[in-house]
């Protein structure tokens, strides 16, 4: 038995504790576990992935994860970005933080299971937030043991409770709650899984042109949404001047560029007419 | 200046790897509106480096030369010597962390600002290795938290922009994100001048700082509000305060507090009162040394403290 | 006809540099290479070298300005040993990946602790996975003219590398030979770069790579190292013909057709070894020399086809604790197809012990791997 897990997250949601955590729970159990995250370059917010192992034998992998049983999405948003279905087994599972149901789930297997769960609500519900955010990564632990996965709520919880202080009360009852209200459901995808070719980079130099976007359409890191308030707004370009991505452009007047706005709201606190308010961000087409 | 008469074109592109509400892309899109674009950066391991972005692209619209940590000045020497070969005016510039500054950059900083290249080098100073991850630098002040100083520095920084000073060079200044314009009218200053010149900004770093995002120039603000970070600038050998801080210094402007400032960040959440009255120890006599060098202004400033 | 001086290695190092046009020098004073700086500084100021000299505060300062320079366009160059080149490491590898075409005398010294100033090849030999092409020389023209062919084959398109010319510490650095002091100009024009710093051209050099095109561009590096060696004959013919000097730049061979036991070693001894292998003639034991010139890219195929059925005795002026001396190590991986009958190992010349003919003539009859006393 060698279960591989992939959790797909976004820098500073806990992606990497939550597969920690995981392995720690499939060791007390008595099984052999392995935690292994994977850092890019990326700062606060960008995609990441984190994977673990568990097995009844020992574990000598110690390459990436390309084909898991089962992968966990911490964010609903990372599924615009990256293709989280990718190399999943047939009939594995994906155990995602999302309001939609799982007949709603599209994908190139013949059958997955689908665990569903509202994690962020949950974390809300029970005040589970760090500097405004909510904190996912528990409860979407309690989701995934609904997957096919021979690990213990208790044993899981037990750790949650010993590991976090005065926060593992909090994250414990997260954790059972999610694991709760999941909704398990196999669902018949499409059958025809694509990957698009790599092209292949020349390298004769490390030389790099300059570009919008490196890190792709960064609107997708915005937790918040800031909005001008032109009839208030005196043009005064304070938001301009102090944007840290550029994200401000200017035309006749001050213009947000919400392909790029990272939703830092710097610009909200500069602006001296308070013409700039902001409200959580929601991509419609997520 | 006005804002509106400031460069438009943008040299720091959007939708790069920074983190949100960083200090340091704020701060370069602001000196490369300043130079105009017509310079080469020379960028040894810091933030930079990798917020910039990964190959084929680069989120930096001018052209940078990255180095090795220790080498910024050394490799900027070297291009322009090319440059003056070649008779190209371009400036050239480095861009460096405290950690390419303070500490492992300091060596060829010195030596560089010794032989009197004519480069500008600029410290973006957050105070902490925060590309590795916020760890203590030769920067990071007394008593802050750190993933190498769990229990808060025991020590004092040390101060590069007095080094500088020290090293005869024609331009010494400090700047801070909470003062752009300032930053912009430095920057322009800088570049009037000839010979080696030192900048140094100070970058309040939200997840190193522990503070909201959006508080970034707020933060820099009140670090000079209070005292701790003190704006000024030497022009071959004219020392002056400037901005906000010479207000203070002529005692026209009460400095805020320094709990204000320091409790407002969780690196400094921990601190009892007598480590902030060491702080106020140390920022008091930096207040009086550097006052001195001013020669006019009376020491009074260190009464706000006393 | 040039003019012929008197010169020693370092300061036909210096001249060399002069004549093949560098424009920007930084370098930093070390035992036993001291003398190339001061060479380059007078002739700097002197008005005879149209050249920067950035007199930088350490090695690793020097290199990195030296990349700086290279990479904004100009013909860069350096000279440094021992504790100096150790302490570049870093910019070494920097240089290479960067495929800044920088040229780098280095006069061999042993590393401390204790302080030893001699002769060694240690120091450039620990330096072999950098990525520098590594020329090694047995006489003060050849110091001059590999630093020439080296700026010619580093600058070709198809190489774009950076190449260190090495020759002993004092042995040659501070022994004076007759040096003819050709003019490069026709044979190096001014460095006309692929791609060079320029404010109207905003690209960023050196950002984040990626795991598949980091492989990508280290494999490029490999490759550029293979093209080196293939470019190498066509180099020595084109000096050839405009200087008429045959300089090897891969290998040079003694006797070795009809040898028995061939003697394969590199730098000053190389020279010395040409004595031996005549001596040893008188006496009737066929000896041969290879006299290896080119130790990045190594020439494993030359030296097979050279040495496939001969008795090979390897003298190393190194030794890489641990295992053996690095030229033997890299032969013998490189013969390891073909059914040698015996590679003998054998350390000499470490920290600066004097090596003589007899040195060879000893080791190639005993069976002591170090010779650690002068043989007289």
């Amino acid at each position: 038995m060698l279960i591989s897990i992939r959790f797909h997250g976004r820098g500073g949601q806990g992606a990497v504790t939550a597969s920690k955590l995981l392995a720690q729970t499939a060791s007390e159990m008595g099984y052999y576990s392995q935690s292994m995250p994977f850092f890019g370059a990326e700062r606060r917010g960008a995609p990441v992935i984190s994977f673990t192992r568990i097995s009844d034998e020992p574990i000598y992998e110690m390459s990436q994860v390309y084909h898991p049983n089962i992968v966990v999405v911490l964010d609903p948003v990372i599924m615009k970005v990256v293709d989280v279905f990718r190399g999943v087994k047939e009939g594995g599972w994906i155990v995602a933080n999302t309001t939609k149901k799982p007949d709603e789930f599209v994908f190139g297997q013949e059958y997955l299971n689908i665990v569903a769960v509202d994690a962020t609500g949950i974390a809300i519900k029970n005040d589970l937030l760090v500097a405004g955010m909510p904190v996912v990564n528990t409860p979407m632990l309690g989701a995934l043991l609904r997957a096919d996965i021979p690990l213990n709520i208790e044993v899981l919880e037990g750790i949650v409770a010993r590991k976090f202080g005065k926060e593992g009360k909090k994250n414990v009852k997260a954790i059972s709650e999610a694991y709760e209200f999941a909704e398990v459901k196999l669902i018949h995808g499409s059958g025809k899984r694509r990957y698009p070719k790599k092209q292949k980079i020349k390298v004769e130099f490390p030389i790099s042109t300059p570009a919008e976007g490196v890190a792709g359409k960064t609107k997708l890191w915005r937790d918040f949404r800031p909005e001008i308030n032109y009839d208030k707004c005196n043009d005064c370009l304070n938001c301009w001047l102090h944007c840290p991505e550029s994200a401000i452009r200017l035309n006749d007047r001050v213009e947000i560029d919400y392909d790029y706005c990272k939703g830092c709201l710097v610009c909200a606190a500069v602006c001296p007419k308070k013409a700039i308010t902001s409200e959580r961000e929601v991509f419609a087409d997520v | 200046m006005k804002i509106s008469e400031m460069e438009r074109e943008e040299y720091v592109l959007p939708g790069n790897t920074a983190c949100q509400g960083c200090p340091s892309t704020v701060a370069l899109r602001t000196v490369l509106k300043a130079l105009e674009g017509n310079a080469v950066l020379v960028i040894p391991a810091c933030c930079t480096s990798v917020y910039m972005g990964p190959f084929p692209h680069s989120a930096i619209g001018v052209p940078v030369f990255n180095t090795a940590f220790a080498s910024a000045a050394a490799t900027a020497s070297g291009i322009k010597a090319s440059f003056e070969l070649q008779g190209k005016d371009t400036e050239v510039v480095v861009w460096a962390g405290d950690g390419g500054t303070y500490d492992i950059g300091l060596q060829a900083l010195s030596g560089a600002a010794e032989r009197g290249e004519d480069i500008l080098f600029i410290c973006y100073n957050n105070e902490m290795y925060s590309n590795t991850g916020i760890q203590r630098s030769g920067a990071t002040p007394y008593g802050a938290w750190t993933t190498t100083t769990w229990k808060g520095k025991r020590e004092h920084k040390k101060d590069v922009s007095e080094l500088m000073l020290s090293h005869g060079i024609p331009y010494v200044a400090t700047a801070s994100v909470g003062y752009l314009r300032d930053l912009y009218e430095k920057v322009k200053r800088a570049r009037e001048i000839r010979g080696f010149r030192y900048l140094e900004i100070l970058a309040p770093c939200p997840p190193g700082w522990r503070f909201p995002m959006d508080k970034t120039i707020r933060m820099g603000k009140l670090a000079v509000e209070s005292g701790m970070w003190i704006l000024f600038e030497s022009i071959n050998g004219e020392f002056r305060f400037t901005g906000v801080s010479k207000s203070i210094a002529e005692g026209r402007r009460k400095m805020k507090s320094l709990e204000e400032y320091l409790l407002s960040q969780g690196r400094f959440s921990h601190l009892k009162p007598e480590d902030i009255a060491e702080i106020r120890k140390y920022v008091v006599k930096k207040w009086e040394k550097l006052a001195r060098l001013e020669g006019e202004v009376d020491a009074a400033i260190a009464k706000f403290y006393v | 006809m040039y003019e012929v001086e008197i010169l020693t290695g370092n300061e036909t190092a210096a001249y060399a540099a002069m004549n093949s046009n560098v424009r920007v020098v930084a370098a930093y004073p070390i035992t036993p290479a001291t003398p190339v700086v001061e060479t380059i500084s007078k002739l700097v100021e002197s008005g005879k070298m149209l050249a920067k000299f950035i007199r930088v505060e350490s090695e690793h300062s020097a290199m990195a300005a030296c990349i700086g320079a290279s990479a904004a366009g100009s013909r860069a160059f350096t000279a440094t040993s021992s504790h100096g080149l150790a302490y570049m490491h870093e910019m070494l590898h920097w240089a290479t990946n960067a495929r800044t075409p920088i040229v780098m005398a280095v006069a061999n010294r042993a590393i401390g602790p204790g302080w030893n100033i001699w002769a060694d090849l240690g120091d450039s030999l620990s330096q072999r996975d950098t990525g520098w092409m590594q020329f090694y020389c047995s006489n003060n023209q050849e110091i001059y003219d590999t630093i020439a062919m080296a700026y010619k084959l580093a600058e070709n398109r198809k190489v774009l590398l950076p190449a260190m010319v090495c020759y002993d510490g004092f042995v040659l650095s501070h022994t004076a030979m007759p040096v003819e002091l050709t003019e490069f100009g026709d044979f190096l024009h001014e460095y006309e770069p692929v791609w060079k710093l320029d404010a109207e051209k905003p690209f960023t050099h050196g950002n984040i790579l990626p795991p598949e095109e980091f492989a990508e561009l280290r494999h490029n590096v490999q490759k550029s190292h293979d093209r080196a060696l293939k470019l190498m004959h066509k180099v020595e013919e084109e000096f050839y013909e405009l200087y008429g000097r045959r300089t090897p730049l891969i290998l040079e061979e003694y006797k070795v057709e009809d040898a028995e036991k061939v003697i394969v070693t590199m730098g000053a001894i190389g020279s010395e070894a040409k004595v031996a292998v005549d001596s040893l003639r008188e006496k009737r034991v066929k000896a041969g020399l290879v006299r290896l010139r080119c130790f990045r890219p190594f020439p494993e195929k030359q030296l097979k086809e050279l040495l496939e059925d001969k008795k090979i005795y390897v003298f190393d002026r190194a030794i890489s604790p641990g295992s053996g001396g690095p030229l033997y190590q890299e032969l013998k991986a490189a013969l390891a197809s073909t059914p040698i009958k015996r590679i003998t190992p054998r350390i000499v010349g470490i920290g600066g012990i004097d090596v003589t003919k007899r040195t060879f003539e000893r080791a190639l009859f005993e069976r002591k791997i170090w010779i650690k006393e002068v043989i007289s």
